[in-house]
This record gives C-alpha cells, sequence and structure tokens, in this order.
C-alpha cells in the first residue's frame, strides 16, 4: 500500500503576547492510501493544530509534511475538511451546499450530488435551507460537501463533537458506511475513545504541552463494526488506561447502601 | 441511519399558526396594520365635519381628497410624482451605488479603511440637508444641486451598512471557501458578498428612507417640479389642502417602495433564522 499523508518530525510553534507556546513537537507519522487513521487526545494536544497543516490551513509548521508525495503548501481541493461546526452557508439548499465545491459540468454535478444526498440519506431534504435543519442533518452535509469533488483524503475535525450521543453514533455508522464505500483515506480527530476505536483502523493517541504522539494503536477488527462488540470494548479499555482514566483497581472508600 | 427522530424539518408558517383559528389569525394580521391610519382619518373627517378643528388650517380629508383628484385630472398630480420619483431613484442609485462601492472598498481592504474611513466618519457627521443653500450657489437651480442632495443622503447608510457586512461574514465560512480552492475574486462572490447581502439590504432600506428626505428638502428650494415645489406652491398660495395632499402622497410613495425593498428582502434573505416576535 502506498504512503497518502506523510509526517516527519512536525512541529509547530504559535507566538503570542504571553510568549512561545509549542503545540507541536516532532509529529511523525504514516497514513497508508484508504486508510482510516484517528488522532485522540484531550484538549490543547495539538491534534486540530495536526489537522489544519495537513488541510493546508496553516502553514506555518516546520518539518516535513507532504500529501500525496507532495509537499503541503497551501489549501487543495483534493483535500476535503468536515469541521465541529458544520459550517453551511446559510443562503444555499441542502443540494447547493453539497455541490458548493464541484467544478464539473452540468449533469455530472447533477448526478454527483444525487449520488451524495443518498449517502448520507438526505433524500427529500434537496432544497431544504440549513436553517431548517437537525445539527445531525447539517453535519451530514458538510461530510457530503467536503466528499463532493473526490477529495484523495478526507480531513474531519471532530465532526460529531456538538451532536448528542444517540445522533453521534447513528452519524458515526453513517461515517463508517462512507468509508467502507468511497476508499477514501480518512483521518478523525475526536476526544472521543470510543468513537475512535470504533471507527479506525488505527487510533494515535496524542499528548498536550508540548502536542506529542503517545502512542499509535492499531485496532484489528474487521468491519462492519458495532460499537457493542466486546472486542471494540476491549480495545477501548486499553485505551482509557493509556490515558489514565481506567479505574478498575479503585478501591471502594464507604459501603453505598 | 437517518430515521424520523433525525428529521426536525417542518413548514415554519404552520408551526406558528397551528389551531383551528388560522384563517382567522391571517386575515386578523393582515387588517390590523390598517386599524390606525382608518382610524386617525375618520376621527380627522369627523372632527371636521363637526367643526371642532378650523378647515381653512386643517383642511377636511374629503377636501384633500377633492383637491387630490383635481391635481391628478389636470396632470399635474402625475408630472410631479414623476419628477420626483425619478430624482429619487437616480439620486439613490448614484449615491447608494458609490456607498456599495466604497462601502465594499473599506470593508475588504485595511488599507483603504485607513486611508478612507476616517475622513468618511468625519464628513458623515455634517448635516447634509444644511448643504443645499451651498450646493444651489455651487450648481444653480437645475436637477444636478437635487441629485447631488438625494445622492448624499443615500450614500452614507449604504456605506457603513456594506462595510459592516463585510465585517461580519464569519470567518469560519470565509476558510470553507478557501479549502474549496476559491481564489480572492471567486471567494468574494460567492462567500463574502452573499453573506453580507442581508447588511447591505437594510442600509438600502434606510438609504431610500433619508434619500426621501433629502429630496423633500432639495425641492423645498428653487424646484419648479416635483412633489418638494407642490408644497411650497401649496405654502405660496396659502392652499393647505395642497400641502397636505402633498404629504399624503410623499407617505404612499415612501410606503410603497418601503413594501418593494422589504419583498425584496424576503426574495433574498429567506435563509435568516431569526427572532419573529412572539
Amino acid at each position: 500500500m502506498g504512503v497518502a499523508v506523510s509526517m516527519e518530525n512536525v512541529s509547530r510553534t504559535f507566538r503570542g503576547s504571553g510568549g512561545q507556546v509549542q503545540a507541536l513537537a516532532d509529529i511523525s507519522l504514516e497514513v497508508e492510501l484508504g486508510s482510516f487513521v484517528a488522532l485522540v487526545g484531550q484538549s490543547g494536544c495539538g491534534k486540530s493544530t495536526l489537522l489544519r497543516a495537513i488541510t493546508g490551513l496553516d502553514t506555518g509548521y516546520t518539518g516535513r509534511l507532504t500529501v500525496g508525495g507532495e509537499p503541503v503548501t497551501g489549501v487543495d481541493p483534493r483535500r476535503g475538511i468536515a469541521f465541529q461546526e458544520p459550517r453551511l452557508f446559510p443562503w444555499l439548499s441542502v443540494e447547493q451546499n453539497i455541490g458548493f465545491g464541484l467544478r464539473l459540468p452540468t449533469t455530472e454535478r447533477n448526478r454527483r450530488i444525487a449520488e451524495l444526498i443518498e449517502m448520507v440519506e438526505l433524500t427529500g431534504f434537496e432544497r431544504a435551507r440549513p436553517s431548517q435543519l437537525s445539527g445531525g442533518m447539517a453535519q451530514r452535509v458538510a461530510i457530503a460537501r467536503a466528499l463532493a469533488p473526490r477529495p484523495r483524503v478526507l480531513l474531519l475535525d471532530e465532526p460529531f463533537g456538538a451532536l448528542d450521543a444517540f445522533t453521534r453514533a447513528r452519524l458515526q455508522d453513517a461515517l463508517q458506511d462512507i468509508w467502507l464505500r468511497e476508499a477514501v483515506t480518512t483521518i478523525l480527530v475526536t476526544h472521543d475513545i470510543e468513537e475512535a476505536v470504533t471507527l479506525a483502523q488505527r487510533v494515535v493517541v496524542m499528548t498536550p504541552r508540548p502536542g506529542r504522539i503517545q502512542q499509535v494503536m492499531d485496532i484489528d477488527l474487521a468491519y462492519p463494526r458495532n460499537r457493542a462488540d466486546p472486542q471494540v470494548t476491549e480495545y477501548r479499555r486499553v485505551l482509557l488506561k493509556a490515558f489514565h482514566l481506567d479505574r478498575s483497581a479503585a478501591v471502594p472508600t464507604r459501603e453505598i447502601p | 441511519m437517518l430515521t424520523a427522530a433525525d428529521s426536525r424539518v417542518e413548514p415554519a408558517a404552520s408551526a406558528q399558526h397551528s389551531g383551528p383559528s388560522k384563517g382567522r389569525r391571517a386575515w386578523f394580521g393582515r387588517l390590523l396594520p390598517f386599524t390606525l391610519p382608518v382610524l386617525l382619518v375618520v376621527t380627522w373627517q369627523v372632527a371636521a365635519q363637526l367643526h371642532l378643528i378650523d378647515t381653512v388650517l386643517i383642511p377636511s380629508p374629503q377636501q384633500v381628497f377633492r383637491t387630490l383628484v383635481e391635481a391628478a385630472g389636470d396632470g399635474s398630480l402625475w408630472e410631479n410624482t414623476q419628477a420626483s420619483l425619478l430624482r429619487w431613484g437616480s439620486g439613490f442609485a448614484l449615491g447608494g451605488g458609490l456607498g456599495v462601492m466604497f462601502g465594499s472598498l473599506v470593508g475588504l481592504f485595511r488599507l483603504a479603511e485607513q486611508f478612507l474611513d476616517s475622513t468618511f466618519q468625519m464628513l458623515r457627521t455634517v448635516p447634509h440637508l444644511g448643504l443645499m443653500p451651498l450646493l444651489i450657489l455651487w450648481l444653480g437651480l437645475g436637477e444636478s444641486p437635487k441629485l447631488v442632495m438625494v445622492g448624499l443622503a443615500s450614500f452614507f447608510p449604504l456605506y457603513l451598512n456594506t462595510m459592516a457586512g463585510i465585517r461580519n461574514v464569519d470567518r469560519k465560512l470565509v476558510e470553507v471557501g478557501r479549502v474549496h480552492g476559491l481564489g480572492t475574486v471567486e471567494l468574494l462572490r460567492r462567500v463574502v458578498l452573499p453573506a453580507a447581502l442581508p447588511s447591505i439590504l437594510v442600509g438600502a432600506r434606510y438609504g431610500l428612507g433619508s434619500a426621501w428626505v433629502g429630496l423633500i428638502v432639495a425641492e423645498l428650494m428653487g424646484a419648479t417640479s416635483g412633489l418638494g415645489f407642490m408644497l411650497s406652491e401649496g405654502q405660496a398660495l396659502s392652499r393647505v389642502d395642497i400641502v397636505v395632499g402633498g404629504l399624503v402622497i410623499f407617505a404612499l410613495a415612501g410606503k410603497l417602495v418601503d413594501v418593494l425593498v422589504r419583498a425584496a428582502e424576503r426574495r433574498f434573505l429567506h435563509s435568516r433564522d431569526t427572532y419573529q416576535g412572539v
């Protein structure tokens, strides 16, 4: 398999009024073509900074960062991104939002939009305005918009972070189906360990101050995955341990009647 | 995956007025704005007929109506209205167009802001209605001082609202545009301008209103046609009914344009998700 995204000693330092803050320190990572990688960590661990660098929205990094063998020097429509907020254009309908970045002749364009609307299961809402959509539906539109120009890499920055637990679970399943169908290299930034374990082939654990990769864990489970699967739960437990959030050894301090 | 629980789309209208009294409420809502003006006119007419008011100083609505019909009959009413609307439209197009142009320039480029904005803000505080005598001295009694006055009156509302609209565009939406590979021009056309449009339309509504006021002032001083001329002629002839009739036409035309601009807003701003009042 080829390499889709390659990082070698990528660092990023922000200079603010309070001095320098190192957001990323010596990040080295390879993301294989067509794979699904999750970057997990608490707030401030630099995972979103790294994603913005891969997107090309932040070019102030040092080190070597290449996508498809080419160094990242700016944004590129071959990299699609969806953010935590849907960021839909309020004056465009659902189908116009999805087609925003499409540069195709009308027939092909309409075919691609119809295909995406079906994929994110928004049939019947083609002409709806963003203000009429629920949070989950708006996020589906955002993901479809990112996928529309058939990017080489799909970047997701905590896309389900603002959704309720039920909607989030449904959208995670939807994303899994989309990835299986489109076979697009996907990098997902999340602070939700269960989300990372359920979706990704490889989970990259990051720690803050400065942002570093603490460990990389391969999740050797077949797709489609089920979050209730005991093996998924087992991986989740191991990861919780990595974050020192496993309390199985905690001792009771009082009897609770 | 997508189930009924995930669908929240509901037609806004039916959500707002549901229940059995829907038809009656719509009917009531449509009539409500007219109640106050009708009530005022009726009271006025009754007061005039009972001689509670001096009809020489305050003619009855009936008298005013008769005067307007007369003026319509000899063609002078249409002539004056036409002259005023023409000045209003062309002055607004001129001043408003420049306002949008400079507002965009200052909103988009910080260098332009540093260079122009403080001067414009200073000029804005000059009461432009007071410039009319100066404009007549400089430009004479023809059409040009009137155009400049109406243009001045419409410039600032559009300048300010265009600039504010552009500066208030969500940076995150601009980022989405950049990620999709849009260049500067495309970004302005497809993201910044549509996002600033609501604010620009608000400016247009204010601008049309203030242009209307500028127009009267311009026509009161040295005009030979227009509704403002009709007012000053009525004053010269001590015909209060002509003055009041002219004011009625002013009010009606102003309202008509406001209705048109609101319709344009609804057409372009169907996407707004704002509080509509209880």
